[in-house]
């Protein structure tokens, strides 16, 4: 009846939640579902109500998107600083723009955070901004031929006490989900569909049929401007009262598949009950990417 | 977590039947968990406890309780030398007649002099035959604890309260087989305590059977190796268990009785098993519906009993998984796996008997001659042949394919409570490529 003996089976660790699978199975033992076709996935959970996860395209070699995060305790209530981002495909090295992009902007955000009282947010965002233009404008990323330099999308979230605020360059999203049918779109992505339609030159539903449909008309990095002093305006928003909320930072890799924030907030209530930041970030990804495939997914979670 | 030894690890077999294809959208999942015990016992068996509770009520006055002497000096007889055994009386209050003894010959002596003094008198009070049993059950925990009990009329000296309170403090702690003899006694009444104390409630018609019904009894105790086995349900976080049934050899709701180790792990207490013992469970589960291509493991049942040694032990079988696949082809999902649907059939086999007999009681015979019209046709078609014979004794069959039955004019009480009492016991599935039994 049964197979190998204990002892000479090796633990195999779900690449998602991080848990080691039962001996002899290959299932993730949160949710069930197999480990055999999982591609490399990055996990990044810093407490239970903050994590990120990304979880790689088919179409691509490398991962193009990278996320950072931030936490801390101000005036006894949880800081929370969220980035993501995407590298643009048809730039060199996206992915290291993207890397690095994410990662100064959440290393200026918690700078800003604790030499500042009070904190103002907007100005710590652009700030952040700001920060990883420059980073993504520092020597050392490769040309590659036939590539046009490197750019990156960026998200960032700041949010303590209730109070959020949201900048971006590109079209990587925020959704705020206050239960599982009703959240909203914080961002509005800065892409040549939104351009046309705005100017009404053409419907959504045209536009959409365009092959053009998802160009960027803003980045950051040398892709838009190879000063790093000089970075893109970012887009700002901030809500309040967001109090017991989620929030989900976004590559298109996830909005692709579920464009409408109605489908954001089925996905995070479509994890279990009892989900962490961390469970809901992997749910996230693994549904995206179930429903696309193609690009990568990244989903950034905090618990407001 | 602890490495069982190989042969503890290999003490149940499990397989899972089921049919894991899904409709997009579905999110019910069914199957059957087979289990079947090792032929041979584990090295370090259990020693068995073996609990006569026996009724000595005034009703039993007479050819009863000489039977019921000659039964248990019978069966004490039979006991192998290495295990206890006590016996307790039970009236208006409880006695000890014999207090738990190894079954060496001197000690089986004694207390077949302490059983031919047997006397029957006074009131009905079964919950203090229980209690007593209870107390000196306690006292050996490492023993595989067993009880039989016998009764012949109904629970008269106390209510049915106290039963039920009797009941929770035994569990776990004893299992129970309860035999009726005659028709005086509520066939309710007794088989809560068997279904109560994992274990069947049976009919002796005449106080000759019971020398016979103990005999097995003793057989099957003796049989027993471990005790206290947990059947062990690990679901996704995001599944539910909607119910968990044993629906073989009898059929039993288990569902109320899950006890929640976790959120994601549930455990069913199945009693004591001897080697070689097979049964069936049902589970169904509810679980977040996926897209088409979307796999998910469902479930995955488990063993678990405390091992010689101390350390619990827990059996899985690779193969015995509840799956669950999505998938757009309709002649994959549509399908019925054939052990499911057979105790599907089986479940409303029991239920046809059941409010068959019922609406006969009540005098509704179109209703009656329906129900168990439907009986004789289930019971044809399954094959089990042992209840269409019980159920030739209640209604005259016409056309058992086509479920058309005559109720009968004249039935015998014992042939109505003994169908109804087995009504629950199934025929176990035939296993693909295997006879099934």
């Amino acid at each position: 009846m049964p197979g190998p003996s204990p002892s000479s089976e090796i633990a195999v660790r779900c690449p998602l939640c991080g848990r080691p699978a039962a001996p002899g199975d290959r299932f993730c033992e949160l949710d069930g579902t197999p480990l055999a076709d999982d591609p490399a996935v990055e996990v990044l959970a810093i407490a239970p109500d903050l994590a990120a996860a990304t979880h790689r395209g088919r179409a691509h070699e490398v991962d193009e998107d990278a996320h950072a995060l931030g936490r801390r305790e101000l005036e006894g209530r949880p800081l929370h600083v969220l980035v993501v981002c995407d590298g643009v495909s048809s730039s060199s090295h996206g992915e290291q723009a993207a890397a690095r992009a994410a990662k100064a902007a959440v290393g200026a955000l918690l700078r800003i955070a604790d030499a500042s009282d009070p904190l103002d947010r907007p100005a710590a965002l652009r700030g952040a901004i700001r920060a990883a233009h420059r980073a993504a404008c520092e020597p050392g990323i490769d040309a590659v031929p036939g590539k046009a330099s490197s750019g990156t999308t960026i998200v960032a979230a700041l949010a303590h006490a209730g109070d959020l605020d949201v900048a971006w360059v590109g079209d990587s999203r925020a959704y705020l989900v206050r239960s599982a049918t009703a959240a909203e779109l914080l961002t509005h992505d800065h892409s040549w569909l939104n351009e046309v339609v705005e100017s009404g030159r053409l419907t959504a539903a045209e536009a959409a049929r365009s092959p053009s449909a998802h160009a960027l008309t803003r980045c950051l990095g040398p892709l838009e401007n190879p000063d790093p002093d000089r970075a893109p305006e970012p887009s700002l928003a901030a809500v309040a009262g967001v109090a017991g909320a989620r929030l989900v930072l976004c590559s298109d890799g996830l909005w692709n598949g579920a464009p409408g924030p109605e489908a954001i907030a089925a996905l995070v209530a479509g994890a279990a009950a009892t989900a962490d930041a961390r469970a809901i970030a992997v749910h996230l990804v693994r549904r995206g990417f179930a429903s696309g495939g193609r690009d990568d997914v990244t989903a950034a979670v905090a618990f407001l | 977590m602890t490495t069982p030894p190989p042969d503890a690890a290999e003490a149940f077999a499990i397989e899972a039947f089921q049919n894991p294809y899904l409709a997009p959208g579905s999110d019910r999942v069914d199957a059957i968990v087979s289990v079947t015990a090792a032929g041979t016992a584990p090295a370090a068996a259990r020693p068995l406890l073996l609990g006569f509770v026996i009724d000595n009520s005034g009703s039993m006055h007479g050819p009863r309780i000489d039977a019921v002497r000659h039964a248990v000096e019978t069966a004490i007889r039979l006991l192998d030398d290495h295990a206890g055994f006590f016996v307790v009386t039970f009236n208006g209050s409880a006695r000890v007649v014999v207090p738990p003894t190894r079954a060496a010959e001197d000690a089986k002596r004694r207390a077949l002099t302490a059983v031919h003094e047997l006397v029957a008198n006074d009131g009905t009070a079964m919950s203090t035959g229980l209690a007593a049993a209870r107390s000196l059950f306690a006292r050996s925990p490492e023993a595989i604890g067993q009880c039989i009990f016998l009764t012949d009329g109904k629970n008269e000296s106390e209510s049915a309260t106290e039963v039920e309170l009797e009941l929770r403090r035994c569990a776990g702690l004893f299992t129970c087989d309860c035999w009726g003899v005659g028709t005086s006694w509520q066939v309710g009444e007794v088989q809560e305590i068997a279904r109560g104390l994992l274990g069947k409630a049976s009919l002796i018609p005449e106080p000759e059977g019971i020398e016979a019904a103990f005999r097995e009894a003793v057989a099957k105790a003796q049989a027993k190796s471990m005790k206290s086995v947990r059947f062990r349900v690990w679901t996704p976080a995001s599944a539910e268990v909607i119910s968990f049934k044993q629906v073989s050899p009898t059929i039993e709701e288990f569902t109320p009785r899950a006890r929640q180790v976790n959120p994601q792990v549930r455990e069913y207490d199945t009693g004591s098993w001897g080697p070689g013992e097979a049964r069936d469970y049902q589970v169904a589960l509810h679980v977040k519906p996926g897209a088409v291509g979307d796999q998910m493991l469902a479930a995955r049942p488990s063993l678990v009993f405390t091992g010689p040694d101390g350390t619990e032990v827990e059996v899985r079988a690779p193969g015995a998984r509840v799956l669950a696949s999505w998938t757009a082809d309709e002649t994959l999902s549509s399908r019925l796996d054939s052990t499911v649907a057979h105790y599907n059939g089986q479940d409303e086999l029991a239920a046809a008997i059941q409010q068959g007999l019922e609406a006969r009681e009540q005098g509704n015979e179109a209703a009656a001659t329906t129900l168990l019209g439907r009986a004789v046709q289930l019971a044809h078609e399954s094959g089990n042949a042992d209840m269409t014979t019980r159920l030739a004794k209640v209604v005259d069959v016409v056309d058992p394919s086509a479920g058309t039955v005559l109720l009968k004019k004249s039935v015998s009480k014992a042939a109505t409570m003994d169908l109804e009492l087995e009504s629950t016991t199934t025929r176990r599935a035939r296993r693909p490529g295997g006879d099934g039994g």
